[in-house]
């Protein structure tokens, strides 16, 4: 099926094929906050920086095959807003901010999604990197958020997931600390461009480790396409 | 008699980063045809251990060598017992302790999976810690011999230098002739092999095995295979290090030592 160098030695007898195998994946949910509180510029620029995540792992040809996304939202009610899709078929949905913020049961309904993405893969014999689990609010939980702390703690140990909390202005950071092992981040202003800029490139550096690569992330706090402070 | 080549290949993601191949791979015949074996192995160094290198060279290295010992004591390779490979990957792993202890460096910096296989007339021996794989024919059948050992996420496995690595080290022994042996790492895993099936990809092998069954001068033969491996066909799949081993038992040259 793919031809190589015909002038070689292995051309003139024959054609090397390579076997057909699913790519692996890197499983990355969005968990977004959509309240009230979010609703004007805010969750326009968001929406500009879901548009510009997609472009940019679009611009990667293994990360456009292995990079797949789901979009849990909390305004009001919880939604799987996109269920796991890869880069490619990533259609960034536009958001608006209504309604309370019921961050603990989108959590826990983001690390269901990755525990169901996790099986299906293990179903199907893809091979997969830990899986990603990123929150972003500015606000905090109006719902039981303690239990979910635990559990986003667990996972952690166990290495069942990546968990990292942005907090945009007005969010409740003592919270948020207490939710996440990593510390939390302040977005700057609104910078959701850069922010997603960064997530697509440390998904692009993951999508390419091999066996022994532990992938060092690239500080969002430092440099000219810094998004973050502490 | 055999005839065999081996190739390592840096992955475009290091030739970017300045960093040098990390894989490395070593084939010899070792003795007589009636007595002897033949001895591959290749390993891959782990991409965030800094002396990787040097790690998975050492380790090809020391192989060898405890073939070559053996065969100079023993004067046949056919009584290899699982033990003796054991020990052997022992030997191989504090080789390498030593040397990063006089570098006052740890262990986990020399970071190296390990697939090896001892070929003898009748009877061989295969041995993996990690991933990569070795492909073996027998009456015309391909296998793998260990499926790639990889944790729950594809960038973790085992190594020689990891502190748990004599309960992964895998060692099988399995009686009669094999005809054609491939060893690989990581970097061809997903090109040679069929991750649902559990199986080599065929028409990946037969094609190189039938150039290296055909091949006059294994030296020309080895320079279309670095070809081959640094192609776009197989880059644009993989830019991870890339080392391919390849040897066919040649049926008329044993004719003629007969």
């Amino acid at each position: 099926m793919n031809k190589f160098f015909a002038d070689s030695t292995f051309g003139s007898l024959g054609t090397v094929e390579f076997a057909e195998n699913p790519e692996p994946r890197v499983p990355c949910v969005l968990i977004v906050d959509t309240s009230t509180s979010m609703h004007g510029p805010r969750i326009g620029e968001l929406n500009k920086g879901l548009k510009v995540y997609r472009d940019e792992l679009l611009c990667d040809a293994l990360a456009a095959k292995r990079v797949e996304v789901a979009m849990v939202t909390f305004g009001g009610r919880v939604t799987r807003k996109v269920d796991f899709v890869t880069a490619t078929n990533f259609q960034p949905p536009t958001l608006e901010g209504v309604g309370g913020t019921p961050m603990g049961a989108a959590i826990n309904t983001a690390l269901d999604m990755i525990e169901e993405r996790r099986k299906q893969y293990r179903e199907n014999g893809i091979a997969y990197y830990r899986p990603w689990a990123f929150l972003i609010t500015d606000g905090e939980p109006n719902d039981h958020w303690q239990p979910v702390a635990s559990r986003i703690h667990a996972g952690e140990r166990e290495k069942a997931f990546s968990f990292f909390a942005v907090g945009v202005k007005g969010a409740n950071m003592e919270v948020l600390e207490k939710l996440s092992a990593r510390k939390p981040l302040w977005l700057q202003g609104m910078k959701f461009a850069e922010l997603f800029r960064w997530l697509s490139n440390s998904q692009q550096a993951v999508s390419r480790s091999s066996p022994g690569d532990e992938v060092p992330l690239v500080d969002p706090t430092q440099g000219p396409h810094g998004w973050a402070f502490v | 008699m055999w005839r065999f080549i081996c190739q390592s290949v840096q992955g475009g993601r290091h030739r970017l980063d300045g960093a040098e191949c990390q894989d490395h791979g070593l084939v010899r015949f070792i003795g007589d045809a009636a007595n002897g074996a033949l001895v591959a192995c290749v390993s891959d160094g782990a991409g965030t251990a800094p002396h990787s290198s040097s790690g998975s060279r050492m380790a090809c290295e020391a192989i060898i060598q405890l073939a070559e010992n053996r065969f100079e004591t023993d004067h046949t390779m056919a009584t290899l017992q699982p033990a003796d490979v054991i020990e052997w990957c022992d030997r191989a792993r504090r080789t390498i302790a030593k040397v990063a202890e006089t570098r006052q460096r740890p262990l986990r910096d020399y970071a190296s999976t390990l697939c090896g296989a001892v070929i003898a007339q009748q009877r061989s021996i295969f041995f993996q810690i990690g991933d990569g794989a070795i492909v073996a024919r027998r009456s015309g059948a391909f296998g793998v011999v260990f499926w790639p050992q990889s944790g729950e996420y594809l960038n973790t496995t085992s190594f020689l230098t990891s502190s748990e690595f004599h309960e992964r080290l895998q060692v099988c022994v399995v009686k009669g002739e094999f005809t054609d042996i491939a060893l690989l790492t990581d970097g061809v895993e997903r090109l040679a092999l069929q991750f649902d099936a559990l199986t080599p990809h065929a028409p990946f092998f037969h094609p190189l095995f039938a150039a290296v069954r055909a091949a006059q001068k294994s030296d020309v033969l080895t320079e279309d295979l670095k070809r081959f491996l640094e192609s776009d066909s197989v880059t644009m799949r993989n830019d991870d290090d890339k080392t391919l081993l390849l040897a066919c038992r040649i049926a008329d040259e044993v004719r003629h030592v007969a």
